[in-house]
């Protein structure tokens, strides 16, 4: 088992569930996406955010629809599914119980080792 | 100094130096062969142009209108390298991991001829590309076209190998039953994925693009049928040229030497033309032109293909020019010497007592004249003839006749020669040329159905004109073919039939009237 590969896999969890927190309030297109996730610095590489928007919207989990803009060429804004929206709140849950998980053992791992 | 190109990326217009440019074009040929494999992988790519074209406006102003290999550089650095986009490259993994080992049907543009087609069929079935192309040329021809058509539905459909990957997946193991089960299965389930994301709006950009890359194709095609046409054209061109210049080889040639017993240089000589010359001047006027056929058509085959060097050039257009005006100045002097017209009467008595029966017979060959019947050279009416002696004479049928009363109390017969020249002398030496000669002896007057005359004299319109003028009350006899001879206007004027005509009595009136004198 290769750390790198942990890592991935946790980021990438962690990464589509941000992406469906943050387009749970209202439809973004990539670019804005992209500024948020860069706020958090959860994002290494932008090329990252394509596949997995794709991705989720082939999983119907995400959909987009065009809309003009005034300083471009028309824009996807992405947004939630139904599916997706039921999805998210699973993840929800399951990031709740995670956190508390991870919360109990690395304090009180932390509180044995100080 | 840089060369810029010009780009449009997501419909964004830029100005980006070559050097960035070619990184730029190898990036994005990366991140599409990483997402070649899948689904919704030009999506993908799509979305990323224009992302780029987003971070490249972002980095340009008025100072920088142009991209260098700085932006581009920067612009990769923040977009990231394919392979770091691969957040779940898990080796277990088995939904975006699925690259198939199995071959896919691509054009193949490093061995295309038209499209591609054929050398993307030889990856894919394993056979050599001549025997595909040698099957599409013959549903091509005994097909009734058939072959085209595939042609071009492949051409529109099948996509061009352009990435690494895909030339490795053109490439790839060949296909078996499994495969192709597995492929048309893939293949339908991503038509129905398509057909249920159906978007308005979507669809429209979809078919924009799409039209236009049906539009390109189809000028990309045509261009190539024209190509493709123009070659073709090219090798009709030089068999037309070859073919012509070879007829006309063996036409002169078997005039100077197939031995028909005709020496045709002294004939030529005899009516007044240079044969050697003029065959050598048709020889340049025809093969020359054929000359710059094969000329063209191999230019067009091959366009590096340079002739010779401007001065033959000159020679031959200025051989052609003196050609033609050579032949047309002996062309110009045949109708100078047709100008004038000319007539010499002559008559010819016939002895006999007023009891007789004059019997008009038309003789064919008159037994004097031997004639080599292989050859004949024909001028209008006037051919030309040889004699046992091997010598040329003219020859001519155009001997009319005509039967009417004779008012002069005389039997006779009006001969009228007639001739053209370049005047009126001329024509008239010409006309008393004319050799003919009607015997008579006791009741049969013999009448040549031609008539002769040197070869010096030229071919220039000789004609012959008999008048027949008979007594009234004097009977005579006409055979079938002297009938023959009458022109159509005196059969009329006599009034009787050619029954009441032929080999009967006949006699004229008092009053000037053809009669019968034995008819029923």
């Amino acid at each position: 088992m290769k750390i790198e590969n942990t890592k991935a896999q946790m980021r990438k969890g962690i990464l589509e569930y941000c992406i469906l927190s943050i387009l749970q309030e209202h439809p973004l297109y990539a670019s804005e996406i992209l500024t948020k996730l860069k706020e958090v610095k959860l994002l290494v590489v932008e090329g990252t955010l394509y596949p997995l928007l794709t991705r989720l919207k082939n999983a119907e989990i995400l959909e987009y629809k065009w809309e003009e803009s005034k300083s471009g060429p028309p824009r996807k804004y992405y947004n939630i599914t139904p599916k997706g929206a039921s999805f998210l709140e699973e993840l929800h849950v399951t990031w709740g119980e995670l956190k508390q998980a991870v919360n109990n053992v690395t304090k009180n791992h932390h509180e044995q080792n100080s | 100094m840089n060369k810029t190109v010009s780009i449009n990326l997501s419909n964004f217009h830029f100005f980006i130096d070559e050097e960035a440019y070619k990184k730029l074009k190898s990036y994005l040929d990366r991140i599409r062969a990483s997402f070649a494999q899948e689904q919704g992988g030009d999506e993908i790519l799509q979305d990323i142009e224009s992302r780029l074209a987003e971070l490249f406006n972002e980095h340009l102003n008025d100072q920088a209108q142009v991209i260098t290999l700085k932006e581009v550089n920067d612009v990769i650095a923040i977009m990231g390298e394919p392979q770091e986009f691969e957040i779940d490259e898990e080796p277990t993994g088995e939904s975006n991991s699925k690259r198939t080992d199995y071959k896919k049907l691509y054009r193949d543009g490093e061995n295309e001829y038209i499209g591609g087609v054929c050398a993307g069929l030889q990856h894919y079935l394993g056979i050599n590309v001549v025997w595909i192309r040698l099957i599409f040329l013959l549903l091509l021809i005994f097909g009734t076209g058939v072959g085209f058509w595939i042609y071009i539905i492949l051409w529109i459909v099948v996509p061009e190998a352009k990435t690494t990957s895909q030339k490795l997946d053109m490439m790839g193991k060949p296909v078996n039953l499994g495969n192709i089960e597995k492929k048309v299965k893939e293949g339908f389930e991503e038509v129905e994925k398509k057909v249920k994301n159906v978007d308005a709006k979507e669809v429209e950009n979809v078919l924009k693009h799409n039209s236009s890359r049906f539009f390109k194709s189809l000028v990309f095609i045509l261009t190539k049928l024209v190509k493709v046409l123009i070659k073709v054209i090219g090798v009709i061109l030089i068999i037309a040229g070859a073919s012509g210049i070879a007829a006309t080889c063996i036409g002169l040639l078997t005039w100077s030497f197939i031995d028909i017993g005709v020496d045709f240089a002294q004939i030529f000589e005899q009516l007044g033309y240079q044969l050697g010359w003029i065959s050598i001047a048709a020889f340049f006027l025809i093969s020359i032109p054929m000359y710059y056929l094969i000329h063209l058509g191999m230019r067009i085959l091959s366009s590096n293909f340079k002739g010779h060097k401007w001065p033959a050039h000159i020679i031959l257009v200025i051989l052609f020019l003196g050609s033609a005006v050579f032949l047309s100045t002996i062309g110009i002097r045949e109708l100078q010497e047709q100008k004038k017209v000319a007539e010499v009467n002559s008559v010819e008595l016939i002895q006999t007592r007023a009891t007789d029966t004059i019997s008009f017979e038309m003789i064919n060959n008159n037994k004097s004249f031997n004639w080599n019947d292989n050859f004949d050279l024909n001028f209008d009416d006037v051919e030309i003839r040889i004699d046992k002696d091997k010598n040329g004479f003219l020859f001519s049928e155009e001997v009319k006749l005509t039967l009417g009363a004779s008012r002069n109390e005389q039997n006779q017969i009006n001969i009228i020669k007639t001739a053209r020249g370049k005047n009126k002398a001329l024509a008239e030496k010409r006309a008393e040329n004319i050799d003919y000669l009607i015997e008579s002896n006791s009741n049969i007057t013999l009448i040549p159905s031609f008539f002769t005359s040197p070869i010096e004299n030229k071919v220039r319109g000789q004609k012959l004109k008999l008048q027949i003028q008979i007594r009234p009350n004097t009977y005579f006899k006409l055979d079938q073919k002297v009938y023959n001879h009458f022109t159509y206007e005196n059969r009329r004027m006599l009034g009787l039939t050619r029954g009441e005509m032929i080999n009967h009595t006949l006699f004229f009136n008092e009053t000037y009237e053809l009669k019968c004198a034995d008819c029923n």
